[in-house]
Protein backbone atom coordinates (compact mmCIF):
# COMPACT_ATOMS: atom_id res chain seq x y z
CA UNK A 1 0.00 0.00 0.00
CA UNK A 2 1.26 3.38 -0.60
CA UNK A 3 1.61 6.46 1.65
CA UNK A 4 -2.24 7.34 1.24
CA UNK A 5 -5.36 4.91 0.01
CA UNK A 6 -8.40 7.17 -1.75
CA UNK A 7 -11.67 5.32 -2.26
CA UNK A 8 -14.64 7.24 -3.91
CA UNK A 9 -18.21 5.51 -4.54
CA UNK A 10 -20.49 7.79 -6.94
CA UNK A 11 -24.11 7.61 -7.14
CA UNK A 12 -25.40 9.70 -9.57
CA UNK A 13 -24.35 13.23 -8.63
CA UNK A 14 -23.75 12.04 -4.68
CA UNK A 15 -20.05 11.28 -4.14
CA UNK A 16 -18.57 9.74 -1.00
CA UNK A 17 -14.80 9.72 -0.40
CA UNK A 18 -13.18 8.26 2.15
CA UNK A 19 -9.19 8.94 2.84
CA UNK A 20 -6.73 7.17 4.40
CA UNK A 21 -2.99 7.66 4.99
CA UNK A 22 -1.00 10.48 4.96
CA UNK A 23 -1.43 13.66 2.59
CA UNK A 24 1.62 14.85 1.48
CA UNK A 25 4.07 16.87 -1.17
CA UNK A 26 3.58 13.38 -3.13
CA UNK A 27 -0.56 13.37 -3.24
CA UNK A 28 -1.87 13.34 -6.12
CA UNK A 29 -5.86 14.22 -5.91
CA UNK A 30 -5.95 14.57 -9.81
CA UNK A 31 -8.00 11.43 -10.50
CA UNK A 32 -10.72 12.08 -7.55
CA UNK A 33 -11.95 15.69 -8.71
CA UNK A 34 -14.98 16.25 -7.68
CA UNK A 35 -16.71 18.15 -10.40
CA UNK A 36 -20.24 17.31 -11.16
CA UNK A 37 -21.09 16.26 -7.47
CA UNK A 38 -24.40 18.14 -5.47
CA UNK A 39 -23.10 16.61 -2.62
CA UNK A 40 -19.65 15.42 -1.76
CA UNK A 41 -19.13 13.40 1.57
CA UNK A 42 -15.65 13.13 2.87
CA UNK A 43 -14.46 9.85 5.96
CA UNK A 44 -11.07 11.13 7.07
CA UNK A 45 -11.34 8.67 10.07
CA UNK A 46 -8.13 6.97 8.81
CA UNK A 47 -6.36 9.73 7.91
CA UNK A 48 -2.68 9.62 9.80
CA UNK A 49 -0.80 13.02 9.03
CA UNK A 50 -1.06 15.72 6.21
CA UNK A 51 1.73 18.33 6.01
CA UNK A 52 1.63 21.90 4.77
CA UNK A 53 2.34 20.88 0.91
CA UNK A 54 -0.73 18.56 1.56
CA UNK A 55 -2.96 21.23 3.01
CA UNK A 56 -2.51 22.78 -0.30
CA UNK A 57 -3.38 20.32 -2.38
CA UNK A 58 -6.19 19.28 -0.33
CA UNK A 59 -7.71 23.17 -0.97
CA UNK A 60 -7.32 23.00 -4.36
CA UNK A 61 -9.17 19.77 -4.44
CA UNK A 62 -11.97 20.38 -2.51
CA UNK A 63 -12.43 23.21 -4.61
CA UNK A 64 -13.19 21.16 -7.41
CA UNK A 65 -16.26 20.27 -5.42
CA UNK A 66 -17.86 24.17 -6.60
CA UNK A 67 -20.86 24.90 -4.70
CA UNK A 68 -21.70 21.29 -3.74
CA UNK A 69 -22.82 20.40 -0.18
CA UNK A 70 -19.48 19.08 1.36
CA UNK A 71 -19.74 17.20 4.51
CA UNK A 72 -16.28 15.84 6.94
CA UNK A 73 -17.12 12.75 9.36
CA UNK A 74 -14.59 11.35 11.57
CA UNK A 75 -12.06 14.42 11.53
CA UNK A 76 -9.22 12.97 13.72
CA UNK A 77 -7.34 15.90 15.83
CA UNK A 78 -4.99 16.66 13.03
CA UNK A 79 -7.65 17.48 10.78
CA UNK A 80 -9.99 19.40 12.74
CA UNK A 81 -6.67 21.49 13.81
CA UNK A 82 -6.60 22.87 10.06
CA UNK A 83 -10.06 23.31 10.05
CA UNK A 84 -9.49 25.64 12.49
CA UNK A 85 -5.88 27.36 11.29
CA UNK A 86 -6.43 26.89 7.60
CA UNK A 87 -9.44 29.04 6.25
CA UNK A 88 -10.83 27.01 2.97
CA UNK A 89 -10.09 23.92 4.24
CA UNK A 90 -13.34 23.09 5.23
CA UNK A 91 -15.08 25.00 2.29
CA UNK A 92 -17.68 27.43 2.74
CA UNK A 93 -20.18 25.75 2.50
CA UNK A 94 -19.04 22.46 4.35
CA UNK A 95 -20.01 21.20 7.30
CA UNK A 96 -18.32 18.98 9.75
CA UNK A 97 -20.69 15.93 10.99
CA UNK A 98 -18.48 14.09 13.32
CA UNK A 99 -15.09 14.35 14.62
CA UNK A 100 -12.48 13.26 17.58
CA UNK A 101 -11.98 14.70 20.88
CA UNK A 102 -8.66 13.98 22.62
CA UNK A 103 -9.80 12.95 26.40
CA UNK A 104 -6.81 12.63 29.24
CA UNK A 105 -6.70 11.48 32.90
CA UNK A 106 -4.26 13.03 34.86
CA UNK A 107 -4.00 10.36 37.14
CA UNK A 108 -2.89 7.38 34.72
CA UNK A 109 -1.55 9.22 32.08
CA UNK A 110 -4.26 7.59 29.60
CA UNK A 111 -5.75 9.27 26.48
CA UNK A 112 -8.46 8.48 24.97
CA UNK A 113 -10.11 10.01 21.21
CA UNK A 114 -13.84 10.13 21.71
CA UNK A 115 -16.23 10.71 18.41
CA UNK A 116 -18.40 14.03 18.44
CA UNK A 117 -21.32 13.41 16.28
CA UNK A 118 -23.96 16.29 15.30
CA UNK A 119 -27.25 15.66 16.94
CA UNK A 120 -25.35 14.58 19.73
CA UNK A 121 -22.49 16.41 21.16
CA UNK A 122 -23.22 19.13 18.93
CA UNK A 123 -25.63 21.09 17.11
CA UNK A 124 -25.77 23.70 15.04
CA UNK A 125 -25.86 25.93 17.79
CA UNK A 126 -22.60 24.59 19.21
CA UNK A 127 -21.32 21.99 21.93
CA UNK A 128 -24.00 20.31 24.41
CA UNK A 129 -22.63 18.90 27.17
CA UNK A 130 -20.19 17.08 26.94
CA UNK A 131 -20.02 12.69 27.66
CA UNK A 132 -18.42 11.75 30.61
CA UNK A 133 -15.47 9.41 29.78
CA UNK A 134 -13.79 7.20 32.01
CA UNK A 135 -10.31 5.29 31.39
CA UNK A 136 -9.73 2.14 32.13
CA UNK A 137 -10.03 1.77 35.53
CA UNK A 138 -12.89 3.77 35.63
CA UNK A 139 -11.89 7.47 36.75
CA UNK A 140 -13.27 10.48 34.92
CA UNK A 141 -11.12 11.80 31.92
CA UNK A 142 -10.64 15.48 30.94
CA UNK A 143 -11.46 17.13 27.80
CA UNK A 144 -7.64 17.21 26.87
CA UNK A 145 -8.18 20.27 24.55
CA UNK A 146 -7.58 24.32 24.51
CA UNK A 147 -11.71 24.88 24.18
CA UNK A 148 -11.68 28.48 22.66
CA UNK A 149 -9.59 27.06 20.29
CA UNK A 150 -10.33 23.06 19.23
CA UNK A 151 -14.02 24.11 18.72
CA UNK A 152 -13.65 27.34 17.08
CA UNK A 153 -14.69 26.18 13.81
CA UNK A 154 -18.47 25.46 15.79
CA UNK A 155 -18.86 29.06 15.39
CA UNK A 156 -18.80 29.61 12.14
CA UNK B 1 23.18 34.97 34.66
CA UNK B 2 23.08 38.14 35.53
CA UNK B 3 19.38 38.88 36.05
CA UNK B 4 17.75 42.67 35.64
CA UNK B 5 16.71 43.65 39.15
CA UNK B 6 12.95 44.01 37.32
CA UNK B 7 13.51 39.65 37.61
CA UNK B 8 14.09 38.79 41.18
CA UNK B 9 10.94 37.58 42.04
CA UNK B 10 11.23 35.02 38.76
CA UNK B 11 14.95 34.21 39.96
CA UNK B 12 13.64 33.42 43.52
CA UNK B 13 11.58 30.84 41.92
CA UNK B 14 13.90 28.95 40.03
CA UNK B 15 15.52 25.44 41.61
CA UNK B 16 18.60 25.92 40.49
CA UNK B 17 20.68 28.75 41.32
CA UNK B 18 21.45 30.21 37.16
CA UNK B 19 23.74 33.51 38.69
CA UNK B 20 26.74 31.25 39.16
CA UNK B 21 27.39 30.05 35.47
CA UNK B 22 27.09 31.84 32.17
CA UNK B 23 28.14 35.39 33.74
CA UNK B 24 28.66 36.94 30.19
CA UNK B 25 24.92 36.19 29.71
CA UNK B 26 22.73 38.66 30.81
CA UNK B 27 18.66 37.95 31.43
CA UNK B 28 16.26 41.18 30.64
CA UNK B 29 12.57 41.60 30.88
CA UNK B 30 11.18 42.40 26.98
CA UNK B 31 10.15 45.76 28.29
CA UNK B 32 13.98 46.52 28.38
CA UNK B 33 14.20 46.21 24.53
CA UNK B 34 15.17 49.39 23.22
CA UNK B 35 13.04 51.00 20.57
CA UNK B 36 13.61 53.69 18.12
CA UNK B 37 15.57 53.93 14.44
CA UNK B 38 18.57 53.08 15.66
CA UNK B 39 17.98 51.32 19.04
CA UNK B 40 19.65 47.60 18.71
CA UNK B 41 19.32 44.74 20.56
CA UNK B 42 21.95 43.63 23.29
CA UNK B 43 23.38 40.69 21.40
CA UNK B 44 24.34 38.73 24.50
CA UNK B 45 20.94 38.68 25.87
CA UNK B 46 17.86 36.28 26.58
CA UNK B 47 15.04 38.71 26.79
CA UNK B 48 11.91 37.16 29.05
CA UNK B 49 8.15 37.37 29.20
CA UNK B 50 5.64 35.21 30.44
CA UNK B 51 2.70 36.13 28.23
CA UNK B 52 3.28 36.66 24.72
CA UNK B 53 0.85 34.78 22.16
CA UNK B 54 2.62 32.68 19.56
CA UNK B 55 1.80 35.85 17.49
CA UNK B 56 3.33 38.30 19.75
CA UNK B 57 6.75 35.93 20.42
CA UNK B 58 7.59 36.19 16.36
CA UNK B 59 5.92 39.63 16.33
CA UNK B 60 9.16 41.20 18.54
CA UNK B 61 11.62 38.53 17.11
CA UNK B 62 10.82 39.76 13.76
CA UNK B 63 10.73 43.17 14.26
CA UNK B 64 13.42 44.09 17.05
CA UNK B 65 15.13 41.59 15.88
CA UNK B 66 15.32 39.74 19.30
CA UNK B 67 17.80 36.77 18.94
CA UNK B 68 16.65 34.67 21.94
CA UNK B 69 13.31 34.99 23.74
CA UNK B 70 12.05 32.76 26.67
CA UNK B 71 8.83 32.81 28.11
CA UNK B 72 8.55 31.76 31.48
CA UNK B 73 6.30 28.82 31.64
CA UNK B 74 5.52 27.06 35.14
CA UNK B 75 8.17 24.12 36.21
CA UNK B 76 9.96 24.67 33.05
CA UNK B 77 11.52 28.41 33.49
CA UNK B 78 15.26 27.34 34.51
CA UNK B 79 15.15 24.32 31.50
CA UNK B 80 14.27 27.02 28.81
CA UNK B 81 17.13 29.00 30.34
CA UNK B 82 19.33 26.70 30.16
CA UNK B 83 18.30 25.94 26.91
CA UNK B 84 18.92 29.45 25.66
CA UNK B 85 22.22 30.01 27.30
CA UNK B 86 23.77 26.73 26.30
CA UNK B 87 22.98 27.70 22.65
CA UNK B 88 24.42 30.86 23.20
CA UNK B 89 27.37 30.12 25.28
CA UNK B 90 29.19 28.29 22.48
CA UNK B 91 27.05 28.83 19.28
CA UNK B 92 29.28 26.91 17.07
CA UNK B 93 28.54 23.66 19.23
CA UNK B 94 24.74 23.93 18.58
CA UNK B 95 25.97 22.50 14.61
CA UNK B 96 27.51 19.13 16.09
CA UNK B 97 25.87 16.02 15.60
CA UNK B 98 23.96 14.76 18.22
CA UNK B 99 24.52 17.81 20.50
CA UNK B 100 21.89 18.10 23.25
CA UNK B 101 20.93 21.34 24.37
CA UNK B 102 20.56 20.22 28.23
CA UNK B 103 24.19 19.26 28.99
CA UNK B 104 23.89 17.92 32.17
CA UNK B 105 21.96 15.14 32.06
CA UNK B 106 22.36 11.40 30.09
CA UNK B 107 19.53 11.52 28.09
CA UNK B 108 18.04 8.87 25.93
CA UNK B 109 18.54 9.51 22.23
CA UNK B 110 18.68 8.52 18.71
CA UNK B 111 20.05 9.79 15.70
CA UNK B 112 18.76 9.38 12.14
CA UNK B 113 20.74 10.38 8.68
CA UNK B 114 19.06 10.73 5.49
CA UNK B 115 19.67 12.30 2.19
CA UNK B 116 16.78 11.31 -0.34
CA UNK B 117 12.98 12.41 -0.66
CA UNK B 118 11.92 8.48 -0.55
CA UNK B 119 12.94 7.62 3.24
CA UNK B 120 9.92 9.55 5.35
CA UNK B 121 7.71 6.97 6.23
CA UNK B 122 10.51 4.58 7.85
CA UNK B 123 12.13 7.50 9.43
CA UNK B 124 8.22 8.48 11.09
CA UNK B 125 7.82 5.01 11.88
CA UNK B 126 11.38 5.25 13.13
CA UNK B 127 11.00 8.22 15.04
CA UNK B 128 7.16 7.09 16.89
CA UNK B 129 8.91 4.23 18.04
CA UNK B 130 11.47 5.94 19.59
CA UNK B 131 8.96 8.66 21.55
CA UNK B 132 6.24 5.93 22.35
CA UNK B 133 8.89 5.03 25.29
CA UNK B 134 7.97 8.71 26.33
CA UNK B 135 3.65 8.69 27.05
CA UNK B 136 1.46 9.54 24.61
CA UNK B 137 -0.17 8.88 21.68
CA UNK B 138 -0.86 12.79 21.20
CA UNK B 139 3.07 13.32 21.35
CA UNK B 140 3.70 10.63 18.57
CA UNK B 141 0.86 13.29 16.75
CA UNK B 142 2.89 16.08 17.42
CA UNK B 143 6.40 14.85 16.45
CA UNK B 144 4.87 13.54 13.46
CA UNK B 145 3.89 16.53 12.12
CA UNK B 146 7.10 18.53 13.41
CA UNK B 147 8.92 15.90 11.09
CA UNK B 148 7.12 15.86 8.37
CA UNK B 149 7.70 19.90 7.94
CA UNK B 150 11.54 19.61 9.03
CA UNK B 151 11.78 16.59 6.33
CA UNK B 152 10.55 19.04 3.83
CA UNK B 153 12.37 21.35 4.69
CA UNK B 154 15.82 19.76 4.39
CA UNK B 155 15.36 17.26 1.72
CA UNK B 156 13.39 19.94 -0.59
CA UNK B 157 13.48 23.29 0.75
CA UNK B 158 17.02 23.64 1.49
CA UNK B 159 18.50 22.44 -1.95
CA UNK B 160 16.18 24.35 -3.78
CA UNK B 161 16.85 27.86 -1.63
CA UNK B 162 20.85 26.87 -2.13
CA UNK B 163 20.43 26.33 -5.92
CA UNK B 164 18.49 29.74 -6.28
CA UNK B 165 21.12 31.29 -4.06
CA UNK B 166 24.29 30.02 -6.22
CA UNK B 167 25.41 28.30 -3.16
CA UNK B 168 27.94 25.16 -4.25
CA UNK B 169 27.31 22.07 -2.54
CA UNK B 170 29.80 20.74 0.09
CA UNK B 171 28.45 17.58 0.66
CA UNK B 172 27.00 15.69 3.61
CA UNK B 173 23.71 14.08 4.66
CA UNK B 174 20.88 15.13 6.70
CA UNK B 175 20.25 13.91 10.08
CA UNK B 176 17.19 14.31 12.80
CA UNK B 177 18.64 13.66 16.34
CA UNK B 178 16.09 13.21 19.10
CA UNK B 179 16.83 13.56 22.36
CA UNK B 180 14.84 12.46 25.66
CA UNK B 181 15.35 16.01 28.07
CA UNK B 182 13.65 14.70 31.18
CA UNK B 183 10.51 16.87 30.75
CA UNK B 184 10.57 17.77 26.86
CA UNK B 185 11.81 16.33 24.02
CA UNK B 186 14.38 17.87 20.96
CA UNK B 187 13.60 17.21 17.57
CA UNK B 188 16.68 18.35 15.39
CA UNK B 189 17.05 18.26 12.23
CA UNK B 190 20.33 19.57 10.10
CA UNK B 191 20.83 20.09 6.55
CA UNK B 192 24.35 20.43 4.75
CA UNK B 193 23.12 23.51 2.85
CA UNK B 194 22.92 26.28 4.84
CA UNK B 195 20.14 27.82 2.65
CA UNK B 196 18.06 29.31 5.76
CA UNK B 197 17.26 32.90 5.35
CA UNK B 198 16.13 33.59 9.16
CA UNK B 199 14.91 36.69 8.39
CA UNK B 200 12.83 35.76 5.58
CA UNK B 201 11.46 32.80 7.54
CA UNK B 202 10.63 34.78 10.55
CA UNK B 203 8.97 36.95 8.30
CA UNK B 204 7.05 34.67 6.68
CA UNK B 205 5.98 33.50 10.29
CA UNK B 206 4.72 36.74 10.83
CA UNK B 207 2.57 36.90 7.93
CA UNK B 208 0.69 33.75 8.33
CA UNK B 209 0.31 34.78 11.83
CA UNK B 210 -0.87 38.72 10.99
CA UNK B 211 -2.96 37.42 7.97
CA UNK B 212 -4.16 34.27 8.54
CA UNK B 213 -3.30 30.67 7.11
CA UNK B 214 -5.93 30.62 4.70
CA UNK B 215 -4.47 33.93 3.38
CA UNK B 216 -1.09 33.83 3.27
CA UNK B 217 -0.48 30.08 1.85
CA UNK B 218 1.29 30.14 -1.47
CA UNK B 219 -1.16 28.48 -3.49
CA UNK B 220 0.76 27.98 -6.68
CA UNK B 221 2.50 24.96 -8.32
CA UNK B 222 6.02 25.85 -6.95
CA UNK B 223 7.67 26.16 -3.66
CA UNK B 224 6.25 24.86 -0.23
CA UNK B 225 3.08 26.18 0.99
CA UNK B 226 4.59 28.49 3.13
CA UNK B 227 2.82 26.98 6.54
CA UNK B 228 5.59 24.93 7.32
CA UNK B 229 7.65 27.59 9.86
CA UNK B 230 4.26 28.34 11.52
CA UNK B 231 3.48 24.55 12.04
CA UNK B 232 6.43 23.81 13.55
CA UNK B 233 6.19 26.56 15.86
CA UNK B 234 2.62 25.82 17.04
CA UNK B 235 3.33 22.12 17.38
CA UNK B 236 6.82 23.31 20.52
CA UNK B 237 7.30 24.95 23.41
CA UNK B 238 10.29 26.62 21.87
CA UNK B 239 12.41 26.60 18.80
CA UNK B 240 15.65 27.43 17.25
CA UNK B 241 17.16 28.25 14.00
CA UNK B 242 21.03 28.23 13.54
CA UNK B 243 22.47 29.00 10.25
CA UNK B 244 25.83 28.44 8.62
CA UNK B 245 25.44 30.13 5.47
CA UNK B 246 26.26 27.77 2.68
CA UNK B 247 27.23 25.05 4.95
CA UNK B 248 24.71 24.20 7.13
CA UNK B 249 20.85 24.52 9.09
CA UNK B 250 20.09 23.17 12.04
CA UNK B 251 16.64 24.19 13.12
CA UNK B 252 15.43 22.28 16.86
CA UNK B 253 11.60 21.92 17.95
CA UNK B 254 11.48 21.04 21.66
CA UNK B 255 8.26 19.90 23.03
CA UNK B 256 7.18 19.12 26.37
CA UNK B 257 6.63 16.04 27.60
CA UNK B 258 4.93 14.25 30.61
CA UNK B 259 1.95 16.68 29.57
CA UNK B 260 -1.08 16.44 28.34
CA UNK B 261 -2.48 18.58 25.25
CA UNK B 262 -4.16 21.27 26.64
CA UNK B 263 -1.03 21.46 29.20
CA UNK B 264 1.26 21.65 26.12
CA UNK B 265 -1.37 23.92 24.05
CA UNK B 266 -1.43 26.24 27.08
CA UNK B 267 2.67 26.65 27.36
CA UNK B 268 4.16 29.89 26.25
CA UNK B 269 6.80 29.84 23.80
CA UNK B 270 10.56 30.80 23.25
CA UNK B 271 12.27 31.55 19.91
CA UNK B 272 15.86 31.73 19.34
CA UNK B 273 18.00 32.52 15.94
CA UNK B 274 21.13 33.00 15.41
CA UNK B 275 24.24 32.90 12.37
CA UNK B 276 27.77 31.45 12.92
Amino acid sequence: MGKYEFKVDKSASDFKVSISGTIDEDVDFSPYQLAGATSVEVHLGAVKSINSCGIREWIKWIGTAGSAKVEYFECPKIIVDQINMVQGFLPAQGRVKSFYVPYYSDDSGAEKNVLFTEGKEFTEQGLQTPPVVKDDEGKEMEMDVVEAKYFKFLKK
Amino acid sequence: MRFHSNLKSWVSELPTDLSQEWESILVEPISEVPTGSNAKVKESCIYVDDSLSSPQVVAHVFEKKIKHLVQRNSGRFDSDLEIAATVMDNPERYFESQFCLINKKTVNSHRIIFSSSDEKEKIKAEVRQFVQELKGASLAETVTSIIEELYMNAIIDAPREAHKKGLIFQGGTCEFFLADLEGSLQVSCSDPFGSLDTEKFLGRMNEVYERGAGEAINMRNTGGAGLGCVILFENSVGMILGVRPGAQTKVTCVIPTGTSIKQRENMKKSLHWFCV
